[in-house]
């Protein structure tokens, strides 16, 4: 596979050594530890946004228990589901392909289960008050956290498409934000839904992509600046 | 590469001398400039060393590697406002295998030559796929890891360039 003239010369080495001993980093023990404390943190600020909101509620018109338990199943299974096909595999991002379906399917997926199971439950009035302004808020806001906290998670590990990976997240994140804001909100008229349910995770995809092409991209090694040019600091 | 991840040091030396040559080898056609591909391979190994503690034991390392320098490339290609010139610009004057010659031979070299040519033609993803796997050696489980798609992609890509590439050079090849 090689040839001699792609050995490298052990004076290479040497150098990669030496710069390598002025470069900082983690081990994974650290990593995986920083990473868990960021993840629970960015889902323990959700959980105090719906609390603060005012957490579970019916609005005067209570669902019935069994459209709380499917549309409640249904979005996490899809937070889920966007969360583990836009992870990391074997160190590396996820394939295009996968994270641009979680990019356009997730956002329809909960659109059309939740406008289903409402209309199967004859829930999908149309309140005249609540176009869905408020959704988008709480969703953008709950969402938003953990999409922080997922990018700072995850950064500087992704070579190969950073701004689609930030894109997936805030997906990924607009579908966890889901289940709170689904909790918090009895409305499942279609309209309502695709601004104050659906619209907020696409929303939180553009969101996710362009810091996501900065946070998860490769950083700078300054070692090799420094080392070609000292007078440069 | 799970022991220097978990912080054995000492594992480097190993690490280097399993992955460097590939890697090396990666630069040096993408770059054709040695220094070029030298320095590139360092920052490749900073980048290895700063990430770390985000390698996943068992995984494979060389898709890993080679999706790091890959895009070390590409961003000191934008970074110095080159355009992309990865094989036909920079190549010196090849003659035309197709074009007559003394005994209808066609050297090895010539050959390479048209081969760089013709690779240059094919579309960015069939000649990424076919390179990752026909040239750094990686398996279609790696080249599509190192490439950021699936698994069926790299295969049909890889496919088409190699029989694009078989039928550009058959020609070549049977004169031989």
């Amino acid at each position: 596979m090689t040839d001699p003239l792609s050995t490298p010369a052990d004076a290479l080495k040497s150098r990669t050594q030496a710069a390598l001993r002025r470069e900082p980093s983690e081990t994974r023990p650290r990593v995986a530890r920083r990473e868990s404390v960021l993840a629970v943190a960015g889902f323990a600020a959700a959980l105090g946004v719906f609390a603060a909101v005012g957490g579970f509620r019916d609005l005067g018109a209570p669902r019935p228990p069994q459209l709380i338990a499917i549309t409640l199943v249904g979005t996490i299974v899809l937070a889920i589901g966007s969360f583990r096909t836009s992870a990391r595999r074997a160190g590396l991002p996820a394939s295009r392909e996968a994270l641009l379906a979680v990019l356009l399917g997730a956002p329809l997926a909960l659109f059309a289960w939740k406008t289903s199971w409402s209309a199967a439950f004859d829930a999908n009035i149309w309140w005249p008050t609540r176009p869905g302004l408020l959704c988008l808020a709480v969703s953008l806001t709950t969402g938003g956290v953990i999409l922080a906290s997922l990018l700072a998670a995850r950064r500087h590990s992704d070579p190969v498409h950073p701004h689609l990976s930030g894109a997936a997240l805030g997906v990924a994140s607009g579908a966890a934000a889901a289940v709170f804001v689904d909790l918090w909100c009895p409305v499942g008229h279609p309209a309502h839904v695709a601004l104050g349910h659906a619209l907020p995770m696409l929303l939180l995809g553009l969101a996710g992509a362009w810091p996501g092409g900065r946070l998860l991209a490769l950083g700078v090694a300054k070692t090799l600046r420094k080392d070609r040019n000292p007078a440069a600091d | 590469m799970a022991r220097y991840a978990a912080g054995d040091d000492t594992a480097f030396s190993e690490l280097y001398d399993e992955v460097a040559p590939r890697v090396l080898a990666f630069l040096l056609r993408k770059t054709r400039d040695r220094e070029r591909a030298e320095d590139l391979m360092q920052q490749t190994f900073l980048q290895i060393h700063r990430a770390r503690g985000r390698f996943i034991p068992g995984s494979p390392v060389m898709p890993w590697a080679i999706a790091i320098a890959r895009r070390l490339t590409i961003d000191e290609q934008r970074r110095a406002g080159r355009t992309a010139r990865w094989f036909a610009d920079e190549l010196p004057d090849v003659p035309d295998p197709l074009a007559p010659c003394g005994y209808h031979q066609v050297s090895a070299s010539q050959v390479a030559g048209r081969l760089d040519a013709e690779l240059a033609r094919l579309p960015a993803t069939q000649r990424q796929a076919f390179e990752l796997m026909r040239l750094d050696g990686l398996t279609l489980e790696e080249a599509a890891l190192a490439s950021g798609t699936t698994v069926s992609a790299i295969k049909s890509r890889s496919h088409r360039a190699y029989e694009t590439l078989r039928g550009a050079l058959g020609a070549v090849l049977g004169r031989s």
